[in-house]
């Protein structure tokens, strides 16, 4: 079931958003000592990256990007890669497989919506705690990297974390629609957790790739989760802004067809067994 | 408890995982596949450091891929033997469900530490070990038989010392709620073993030698190889596994002390 667009049933869809998203940020707050945890951890592995590539900058590597640059890359990251996150297909995928997913087939909004309200209430309250981690990291670091004072920067960057966000969103409700046809979709998700933080620069920055990979890796689609907005923001983008801007917005509108037409013909073959 | 009877639980726990994994084949399938996949993620940032530079505080391309691989077999066993026990350790004590554990005739605290395995974990070693050939290979590194032997021991220590503060993080749950996201950071933490001591900051690498013991899990043995640490280091090892194994065992009874079933 995808929302209907008639302006009626989108605005009960966003006072059902509404409501969803006030539930899930007390329930998030509920399990904020774990949250800060998760964060810690999203701060620290960006953190080894970075001591990794200052030793290579130390050991005279020559690097296509400055070692400012780098060190906000990797300061900021962790803000971006938990933003941009989206933890949607496993739950997607046990809602098809153990029958759940009925008590949303016979209500009046969809299990996306209460996705997207789970996904945004639990993103504020990661925000909440990981931006003083980050605060303390960057004050750390000191005057070793630096941030772009320019407020169109930081808006366009914003707008496309957003896109990135929701495109993040769609890959995972694909990757969750495939358990309509598989028993099992953890191997589908442990591929996904391996192969698209590295081609997303979550794990590299894309910048540093060798030259014979640059042109492929400005336009693979995982670019424009996680490091695209960071290109934008701190102003070194690969190819050029508009045509990143275009490239991104294409992808979008690409994942969302691609995942409405995947859901549309699984739920075709759905049979609820039970729940 | 004897050892004789330690050992046939041991089996037993050992041909249940086995028979268990034969139930769930295509998940054991996948979780090879996947494993290959990592294998090459795990190559591709030192590949992407090494096209920039040709050595890096003293280690070259082939070395760090040696380490590497030598991580990937230390995840592998800590996710064959330990990452399922520990994942399970809140549900253990909160829930209550300890106490079917305690009235087994087996000796509680090593069933609880592993009495779930996961077979299919293991391919990490046979990926990990390639890697570790390969890297070694490739820095043209002469190996004594008695290296091998040193450094597989060292490995040992290091491998047992980080699965006893793994193990100890899992023990945190008689106090805390819950301690799954501990757990959760413990893994993401090591990340930092595929990597040289070298690489990191002195305190990180104090750290790393100690608290976190992942230097003498990964980078050590690898030391020990290529002939760059003296043998004499693993007497440092055997000391902090004997402070850890008291550690834990201190802490286990001071956690039964506390527990009370919940479930009976």
């Amino acid at each position: 079931m995808i929302i209907n667009i008639g302006r009626p049933r989108l605005l009960r869809q966003v006072r059902v958003f509404g409501k969803l998203f006030a539930l899930n940020l007390s329930t998030s707050f509920t399990y904020r000592g774990e949250m800060f945890l998760w964060q810690v951890g999203n701060v620290m592995v960006p953190l080894i990256s970075l001591f990794v590539w200052q030793a290579a900058i130390a050991s005279g590597a020559q690097l296509p990007t400055t070692p400012r640059y780098l060190t906000a890359y990797f300061v900021l990251i962790s803000i971006v890669n938990m933003l941009t996150n989206s933890w949607t297909a496993f739950y997607l995928a046990e809602q098809i497989r153990d029958g759940s997913l009925n008590r949303y087939l016979c209500r009046a909004t969809s299990t996306h919506v209460d996705a997207l309200a789970n996904n945004a209430g639990e993103k504020v309250v990661k925000l909440i705690l990981l931006v003083p981690m980050v605060v303390v990291l960057a004050a750390a670091l000191g005057d070793r990297f630096d941030l772009p004072d320019q407020l169109w920067r930081w808006l366009l960057a914003f707008g496309c974390l957003i896109v990135a966000a929701v495109m993040t969103w769609l890959l995972d409700v694909m990757i969750g629609s495939l358990a309509f046809w598989f028993a099992d979709v953890n191997g589908f998700l442990r591929a996904s957790e391996v192969i698209v933080p590295l081609l997303s620069g979550a794990v590299i920055p894309l910048a540093l790739l060798p030259d014979a990979l640059h042109g492929l890796s400005q336009v693979q689609p995982f670019r424009f989760l996680v490091s695209f907005p960071l290109e934008v923001l701190l102003g070194e983008v690969q190819g050029g802004l508009l045509v990143g801007l275009g490239w991104q917005l294409g992808w979008l509108l690409v994942f969302a067809v691609a995942a409405r037409l995947v859901w549309r013909l699984g739920i075709r073959t759905y049979s609820g067994a039970g729940a | 408890m004897s050892v004789r009877h330690g050992v046939a639980v041991a089996r037993a726990v050992l041909t249940l995982s086995l028979v268990r994994e034969a139930q769930f084949r295509a998940q054991a399938w996948t979780t090879i596949a996947v494993g290959v996949v990592e294998m090459i993620a795990q190559v591709v940032p030192v590949l992407v450091i090494f096209s920039h530079s040709t050595r890096v505080n003293g280690w070259d391309v082939g070395l760090v891929i040696a380490i590497g691989g030598v991580a990937e077999i230390m995840t592998s066993l800590l996710a064959t033997f330990i990452a399922p026990n520990q994942a399970k350790m809140t549900d253990y004590i909160r829930g209550g469900q300890l106490d079917l554990l305690l009235i087994r005739p087996v000796a509680g605290q090593p069933f609880a530490a592993l009495r779930w395995v996961q077979p299919a974990e293991a391919w990490g070693v046979l990926t990990g070990t390639a890697l570790t050939i390969i890297g070694l290979t490739a820095s043209e590194v002469v190996i004594r038989p008695g290296g091998i032997v040193v450094a597989v021991f060292a490995f040992l220590i290091g491998l047992l010392a980080l699965a006893l503060v793994w193990t100890n993080l899992g023990y945190l749950a008689f106090w805390l709620t819950s301690v799954g996201a501990l757990g959760e950071l413990f893994s993401a933490l090591l990340t930092a073993g595929k990597y040289p001591l070298a690489f990191f900051p002195r305190a990180v690498r104090v750290i790393m030698v100690s608290l976190m013991p992942l230097g003498l899990a990964t980078t050590v043995p690898v030391q020990l190889l290529i002939g760059t640490v003296r043998p004499l280091l693993l007497l440092y090892g055997l000391g902090l596994l004997v402070v850890l194994v008291i550690i834990t065992r201190l802490v286990w009874l001071a956690g039964m002390r506390r527990y009370s079933s919940a479930s009976s």
